[in-house]
Formats: structure tokens, sequence, C-alpha cells
């Protein structure tokens, strides 16, 4: 190839512009490929869906097949997050509710273990039995004894008779 | 006709002792107080009278009120000495049905108590209707003067009542603790049972038993200095205090007597169970 002669220059086609028409006679030109690109943001891919809805009906959409995957698993991602968030919510506040809530639980009772008696050779005796029974006459009284008479206080009179103002 | 007079008086009186020494019978305490309860009625109205009449003759100042205001006054005194009275009769009974009391300190209380009686007796008789009202303020003065004195005896008795109380139902324990002794005793010699524990427990409930006794001597104490107290001294002393004071003591006494019983339950408990 000569350097001098130019170049033949090879027409960039658009991305999604219509092919142009190639002569039958010609042979099919390589496809030259898309330059990578860096992977937009997510912000940018959400301004693309949106225009893309705005596209009339018939109008093919300016995104591209990988572009509409990603944001349905960006859709589906968020989804995710806000039912996770929710579920957490909700979790939250019956485990707050519950501690709110005095549960009353029956307190635990001392009681007393059952004395095992066994009697002895005087446990029916008649002066014991007296005994008991005086002692229980007694401790009556000792309960309804009363030692502030209140009816037989003394009376609150007037003593002082005057007829000066 | 003089033989026939004696003859007269004599079936008189032979007809009417007995009864009067019924109606002495049936005369007790709840009696007395039912009496001093109408007595109070009948003096709170007459002092509200008196109260309204005093009024109305401090505003109008006219005849016709002094005679209202002496009238209602001379109600007044004469009702509130019917208290004092029926008071000091219904403590009387009260004194008369407590046990634990010996016989002497009843007496001399009771003498007191009835020339107190005696003496409100005559000083409501001695309240003349016609009597002036500087006359009256004379006579309610001389009652107020007289019931200021007395007050020490009235506290003395309200303070030897519950004395007798709380010694009576010591000597209930002493009594069940003499037959509890007497029944280790009789074990103890049988050597068929262990009465240790239950001699140990005789031992703790005679030592309530004797602080039980102190704290009584204590409070009566405070009750009979009550006697020599002199006008002097009343004017600075706070009976009532002192009274509280001595209830108050007695009740620890009577709290002794309770743990005592308890403690005898225990040896009648260690009695009758095999050891």
């Amino acid at each position: 190839m000569n350097p001098d002669l130019p170049q033949p220059v090879t027409p960039q086609p658009p991305v999604h512009a219509p092919a142009p028409q190639i002569p039958s006679e010609l042979a099919p030109l390589p496809v030259p490929e898309i330059p990578k690109t860096s992977r937009p943001n997510p912000l940018s891919r959400l301004k693309s869906f949106v225009s893309s809805i705005k596209i009339k009906k018939g109008e093919e959409s300016p995104v591209s097949p990988t572009t509409k995957m990603s944001i349905k698993r960006l859709v589906i991602l968020l989804a995710a997050i806000f039912f996770v968030i929710i579920m957490v919510a909700v979790a939250f506040k019956l485990l707050t509710n519950k501690s709110a809530v005095i549960v009353p639980t029956p307190t635990p009772t001392p009681t007393a273990t059952p004395e095992v008696l066994v009697p002895s050779a005087y446990a029916d005796d008649e002066d014991v039995l007296a005994i008991e029974a005086a002692l229980d006459y007694l401790e009556g009284e000792l309960k309804i004894v009363s030692l502030r008479d209140d009816e037989i206080a003394i009376p609150l009179l007037d003593w002082e008779v005057s007829f000066e103002k | 006709m003089r033989f026939l007079l004696a003859v007269l008086t004599l079936v008189m009186l032979l007809l009417s002792s007995p009864r009067s020494s019924l109606a002495q019978e049936d005369f007790d305490y709840t009696k007395a107080y039912k009496d001093y309860v109408f007595t109070q009625d009948v003096y709170q109205k007459a002092h509200g009278d008196y109260l309204l009449a005093r009024s109305q003759y401090l505003d109008a100042q006219t005849l016709a009120s002094q005679t209202k205001a002496q009238a209602s006054t001379v109600a007044m005194l004469r009702a509130r000495d019917d208290v004092m009275v029926t008071y000091f009769t219904v403590v009387r009974m009260r004194l008369a049905e407590t046990d634990g009391i010996s016989d002497t300190e009843k007496n001399s209380l009771y003498g007191r108590l009835d020339s107190e009686i005696a003496w409100f007796q005559a000083h409501k008789d001695g309240i003349s209707s016609a009597a002036s009202l500087d006359d009256l303020v004379v006579d309610s003065s001389e009652a107020a003067k007289r019931f200021t004195a007395i007050e020490p005896l009235i506290y003395e008795v309200l303070g030897t009542i519950p004395i007798g109380r709380v010694e009576t139902l010591r000597t209930s324990i002493n009594k069940i603790l003499a037959q509890i002794k007497t029944k280790i005793e009789e074990i103890r010699v049988n050597g068929d049972h262990d009465t240790t524990n239950a001699e140990r427990w005789t031992i703790e409930t005679e030592n309530k038993i004797t602080r039980s006794l102190d704290k009584s001597i204590e409070a009566q104490k405070i009750i009979y200095s009550f006697q020599g107290i002199e006008e002097r001294d009343l004017r600075q002393m706070d009976l009532n205090k002192e009274y509280n004071g001595a209830i108050t003591i007695l009740q620890e006494s009577n709290q002794l007597l309770r743990e005592s019983a308890s403690y005898m339950r225990e040896i009648v408990k260690q009695i009758k169970t095999k050891s």
C-alpha cells in the first residue's frame, strides 16, 4: 500500500442508525466494533429509562436491552430492600410492644413444707390437751384486749362561760 | 301514834331495801354508758341553745334577751354537771368490772370518784334559776376549776383499768406456764420423752413474762405519779401525753405476753411430737 495515496475513509455508521445500503458487487465491510464505554451510573440509567417511557408508540426505544435488564434488576433490588425495611420495622414494633405490655406472671409464694410430725406418747394426754385449750383461749384474749378505752375518754365540754364581748 | 309511825317506817324500809339492792345489781357498765350518752345529747342541745342566746344577748342587750340567756345558761350548766356525774359513774362501773386491780386500789379510787360525783351533783343542785348572769359565770368557773383539779384522777382511773387488764392476762399466762412446768417435770421423771428443748423454751417464756411485768411496772409508775400533782405542776404537765406514753408501754407489755404465749405453744408442740 502506498502511503502517499489517499486512504479510503470508511464512514462510521451511527449505533442505532439504519445500516447504509451496500452495493451487491462490493464485499461487505466488517462491522466496526462499538467502543466500550464506562458503565453508566444508576441515575443516568433511570433517566434513560424515563425517557424510554416517553417514547411514542411504534417508535423504537432508545434504551438498549442490556440497560433494560439492569433497570429491571435495580427495581427488583429496590423492591427487595423496601420489603426488608418493612419487615424489620414490623418486627421492631412487635418486639417493642411486647416489652411495653406487662404480662402478669405469678410470683412464687413460699409454701410451708408439711412438717412430718410423729406423735409422741403425750399427744393425746388429757393434761396436754387441757393446756392447749387454755392457750387457745388466752391467745384470743391477748388479740382482742383493748388498752385504750375510747368510750370513756374525757368528755369535751365548754368550760368558758362569759358574757363579755 | 309514835309507835304506829315507827312501825310504818320499818315496814317501808323492809319493802324498799330488797328492791334497791336488786336495782343496784342490775346496774352495770352498759346501763351506765347509756345514761352517759343520753346526758351528753342533752348537754349538746343545751349548749347550742346557750350559744345562740348568748349571741343574741350580746347583740341586742335587751331585758328579754338577757332573761333568755340566763335560762339557757342555767340549763347548760346543769346539763354539764349531769354529764360529769354520769361520766364518773360510767368510769366507776368500768373500774368495778375490771379484774386484775386490787380491792384496796379499787376502793381508794371509788372513794375519790364518789366524792366527785357528790360534788358535781351538789353543784348542779346549787345552780339557781333566778341567778344573774354574773352569778352563773361564777358557778361555771367553780366547776371549771374543779374539773381541772380532778383531771389527774380521771387519767389515773383510765390508766389503772388497762394495767388491770394486762395483769389479768399475765396471771393467766403464769397459770398455764405452771401447768406446763408440772407436765414437763412429770415427763422427765417418766424418762420416756426428751424434755431438754421444752425446758429451754420454758426459761425463754419466763424471761418474756418478766419483761412484760417490768413494762407494766414502768407504766404503773407514770399513772401513779398523777396522784400527788399539785395545781402548780399541773399547768406545766401534759397529762394526756403522759397517759398516752403509759398506754404505749402497756401495749409493749401485752406484746411480750403474746410472744410468751407463742413460746408456750411451741413447748406443747414439742411435748406432743416424738423426739
